[in-house]
């Protein structure tokens, strides 16, 4: 009796996944992880604190900092603008955005390697952002072309585009 | 003839004799008038001369004589900080904040359960003065859950405290002072000052005849040194010179400085000089001078804020600070307090009712000085090192300045309270014993130094074992050699397997056949575990593989500086460095890659606040982020599975710690580096006279890393995969590409496009594992 049953659900199993359009080609959906309990993720692999929770949530202190140190940037205080962002960072220090404004304002200053440095810090901390890291690349491009470097300055730009596009 | 010749003769002698006594008259004339006129006038002028010069030098020179300040970082509070309501009021008694219901002046507060309202206390940093504000702050949960402005209502996004201060840089004299402008001052302070020790300063020359003889007359009746006639003006010069000598001379001496003093400068000068100069306390080594400070030594409270009793107290304390220490006579200062008030009331300065009102108040000095000596010496240690580059031995110790640190004061207490507990606990193993020990904490992203212990005794002011001595490094070294390796995606992935075999090297004529810690051969490895189990010749294959100069330079580039030779017993930490130096090289792993100095300043400002040199926030990217991410990946096995999994009986296993523990030959070093999200942390331990500790690192030093940890980290680490990072699952059977579907399958990271491309048999086409999805169904039924 229990085998009748069971080969209803077989049967019935067929014709669901068949009607999901079924592909001997395509990749084993079956077993699924919790079924292998043998089988393990590495640990180091974990969603990002950028992934979890995205640039817009921001606690207020560290936004209140970021306005702070745009109004200094604009009168021209560049180093107090950078010290608001600074104390931002230790607030959130692996916020890639922050990152990305004190290498803006190093460009600003006129610090071309300290920019560089800076973007690129941005960009390892910026998983799955296009949009920043495109920025990123931008701002990388120009600190290149400061530091005489064309082709790497140009490479950079490519980089930003690509990022846009895809 | 002859009677003539004797008359002329003896009109001659006469005449000659005349003009002897001329002579000798005009000799005695001209010696008197040279001897005794001109050469003392010169003498006397020459000594005036140099009278003026001492004053001028003195009083130009020294009377803003200020030692530098040293200040904690200071705490930030906003919404969700992460501060518990003990902590808070923990830090504001460090601050010297009062309690007042009323918040009657700025640095007070008033707690209520878990709600504070608090004055701040203004302070120039380095970007912006902040001004005195009243807030009010409620805690939940350990964090702020709000913060408000007490005036307007409203919320307040951040806020800074005022920084602790945590030493100062004292002249040769130790004398400490806050500078205090005489506007600054409260005119009642002048007053009672004046109307105590002066009454006739505006009047007199910088001495007073009508004082000195009241003064004398008063001796005399009472036969000895009861009253003294000195002005002001007098008492400064003897400030200045700090001779306590009672001579005639040198009182003569003080009184012609004293009118060369007003001579030269005016009297608003000199008194603003005396305020800040004058003697009113001593605490330890260090002595207490001018109002400016006093006022925080005795009140913990600024100038402005004094009301008639303090100040009445302070005005008392110049006939004798040590006679009439409040803190030690609190009824004889109590006496001499209304002394004043009384002598103030009769020259009209008080009201009779504001004297009455006064003198019925209670002394209300604070209960406890300042802290006495170095609280933080190592730490001191580092940033002197730092400021002695830009700055020289007499700006520090005279110019006032002030300088802002990265000093984290709870993860220093933290540091200090974990690490004698656990050497204490440690210590109770048989033969276990003078155990040392140096911790270097900073936080992850941007190097700055959070705490740091320089030996067991935390205010011992000498060796400081965190940058001064070099020890061998042992297995610490070892990430360096898996990033050298792992750079080069083409021969070497974290699952790249290693023989784990005995091996011998020729070395200058002697044989080095290094051995594994439990003695054994593994056999091939994979990479990972080798790095978890900390097998010594696996390193060593590694290492020669991929060449010694070549894990030489990736330690450069992580910011070893010293020079390293190239020998083959490097592989396995045959280098001696120092706490500080192996932070630094840690410090750029915790950093993905990229290297910033350690700092331990933040900040330098003039007296004023003006900013005078700032240490900003620098990165260099050092090392490829995406081979330093495979190998923080290492690192955290190393923490859940290896040599440092114990670190888990303290820690929330979400944390996802990286870290290394390192153990030299004989049991002598027990290190352990490692971090979390927010903090990196380097501990050791050992002996000063190189024995044996009888301790690895998992057995020691990982201890106090995870008590540490466990107080001050608030983020678990989340490494973030840079781009060029892709994930495959590994067959750990056969090392080959493998699904989740497999058993035994584990996803590991992998420079994109270098992983196995070889598939492991556990990986079946669609077709096959569907058919013994069905077989297996059916089997199951079949035994059912």
């Amino acid at each position: 009796m229990d085998r009748f049953y069971k080969l209803v659900l077989f049967t019935g199993l067929i014709g669901l996944v068949g009607c999901a359009g079924f592909s001997v080609d395509s990749y084993p959906s079956l077993p699924a992880k919790h079924e292998a309990p043998s089988a393990q993720s590495y640990p180091g692999k974990q969603p990002s604190v950028e992934q979890r929770m995205p640039a817009s949530t921001e606690p207020l202190a560290v936004i209140a900092l970021m306005d702070a140190s745009e109004i200094k940037r604009r009168s021209g205080h560049f180093e107090s603008a950078v010290s608001s962002l600074e104390r931002a960072i230790k607030i959130q220090p692996r916020n890639a955005g922050l990152w990305q404004r004190i290498a803006e304002l190093r460009l600003e200053q006129y610090k071309p390697r300290l920019a560089l440095d800076l973007a690129r810090k941005s960009n390892t901390l910026a998983s799955g952002n296009r949009a920043l890291k495109s920025r990123n690349w931008k701002l990388i491009a120009e600190a290149q072309r400061l530091l005489g470097k064309p082709e790497a300055a140009l490479k950079a730009e490519e980089e930003a585009a690509r990022l846009v596009r895809e | 003839m002859t009677a003539k010749r004797r008359k002329k003769n003896t009109s001659v002698r006469r005449g000659r004799k005349k003009s002897f006594r001329t002579r000798l008259w005009n000799r005695i004339q001209r010696l008197f008038l040279f001897w005794g006129i001109l050469i003392p006038g010169f003498v006397f002028v020459v000594y005036i001369g140099y009278l003026d010069y001492s004053v001028r030098h003195l009083f130009e020179g020294k009377r803003w004589s200020i030692p530098a300040h040293v200040y904690a970082s200071p705490t930030e509070l906003y919404v969700g900080a992460p501060l518990k309501a003990d902590a808070f009021e923990d830090l504001l008694q460090q601050l010297r904040y009062r309690k007042d219901r009323r918040l009657s002046t700025e640095a007070t507060y008033f707690r209520n359960l878990n709600r504070f309202k608090v004055s701040t206390r203004p302070f120039r940093f380095w970007d912006e003065e902040q001004p005195s504000r009243g807030i009010e702050m409620d805690f939940v949960g350990g964090e702020v859950k709000s913060l408000k402005d007490i005036d307007s209502g409203k919320s307040i996004a951040i806020l800074r405290m005022d920084p602790v201060q945590i030493d100062s840089f004292y002249p040769s004299h130790n004398e400490d002072r806050i500078l205090a402008r005489l506007q600054e001052a409260p005119p009642m302070l002048i007053e009672a000052l004046l109307a105590t020790e002066d009454r006739n300063f505006y009047q007199h020359y910088g001495v007073s005849p009508k004082a000195i003889l009241r003064a004398v007359i008063a001796n005399l009746r009472a036969g000895g040194v009861v009253q003294g006639g000195s002005t002001i003006t007098q008492q400064l010069v003897k400030n200045l010179y700090l001779n306590p000598s009672r001579s005639l001379w040198r009182k003569a001496n003080e009184a012609m400085m004293a009118v060369i003093l007003e001579f030269h400068y005016d009297k608003d000068e000199i008194l603003e000089a005396y305020v800040n100069e004058v003697f009113l306390g001593q605490e330890g080594r260090r002595a207490i001078h001018g109002f400016g400070l006093a006022s925080q030594f005795y009140f913990d409270r600024s100038l402005g804020d004094l009301e008639l009793h303090h100040i009445a107290l302070l005005a008392g304390l110049v006939k004798g600070a040590s006679y009439y220490n409040p803190r030690r006579s609190p009824e004889r200062a109590t006496r001499r307090r209304n002394l004043v008030i009384d002598l103030m009331k009769e020259l009209g300065h008080v009201t009779p009712e504001q004297a009455t009102r006064a003198k019925k108040m209670p002394l209300e000095v604070s209960s406890r000085g300042r802290h006495t000596t170095t609280r933080f010496p190592a730490f001191m240690d580092v940033v002197r090192h730092q400021l002695r580059v830009e700055y020289r031995e007499e700006d520090l110790t005279s110019e006032g300045l002030q300088i802002l640190t990265t000093l984290e004061l709870p993860v220093q207490k933290a540091l200090e309270t974990n690490a004698e507990k656990t050497l204490k606990a440690l210590e109770k193993r048989p033969k276990v014993e003078r155990l040392q020990v140096a911790t270097v904490v900073t936080r992850r992203e941007g190097g700055e130094i959070a705490a740091l212990l320089g030996g067991r005794d935390a205010r011992f002011n000498g060796l400081n074992r965190a940058t001064d001595i070099q020890r061998m490094i042992g297995s610490l070294v070892k990430p360096a050699v898996y990033l050298t390796a792992l750079d080069d995606p083409e021969r070497y992935s974290v699952v790249t397997r290693i023989d784990d075999v005995a091996v011998e090297l020729e070395s200058g004529g002697k044989t080095w056949a290094p051995r594994n810690f439990d003695r054994k051969e593994h056999g091939p490895v994979e990479l990972h575990r080798a790095l978890a189990m900390s097998y010594n010749l696996s390193a060593v294959h590694v290492g020669l593989d991929v060449g010694i100069g070549r894990v030489v330079k990736t330690l450069r580039n992580l910011g070893i500086e010293r020079k390293i030779r190239k020998y083959p017993s490097i592989l396995l930490g045959a280098i001696e460095l120092s706490p500080l130096e192996v932070t630094q090289m840690y410090q750029t792993l915790a950093a993905d890659g990229f290297r910033t100095p350690l700092r331990s300043i933040r900040a330098v400002l003039a007296n004023d606040g003006t900013p005078l040199r700032r240490y900003p926030l620098t990165v260099r990217q050092a090392v490829d982020p995406a081979t330093v991410f495979l190998i923080n990946t290492l690192l955290q096995e190393v923490m859940r599975e290896g040599s440092g999994r114990s670190v888990y009986s303290l820690l929330s296993a979400n944390y996802a710690v990286a870290g290394k523990t390192g153990t030299t030959n004989n049991l002598r070093d027990s290190w352990a580096a490692g971090f979390s999200g927010d903090y990196l942390a380097v501990v050791w331990l050992g002996r000063d006279d190189n024995r044996s500790i009888r301790l690895t690192g998992s057995s020691g030093a990982l201890k106090l890393w995870s008590a540490l940890m466990r107080e001050v980290s608030r983020q678990p680490l989340d490494l973030v995969p840079p781009d060029s990072i892709e994930w495959v699952w590994i067959d750990s059977e056969s090392g080959l590409r493998a699904n989740e579907a497999c058993s035994n399958a584990v996803e590991y990271p992998f420079i994109s496009g270098y992983a196995p491309a070889a598939v492991s048999p556990c990986m079946k086409s669609p077709l096959e594992d569907f058919g013994s999805w069905y077989e297996e169904l059916f089997r199951f039924g079949g035994e059912d």
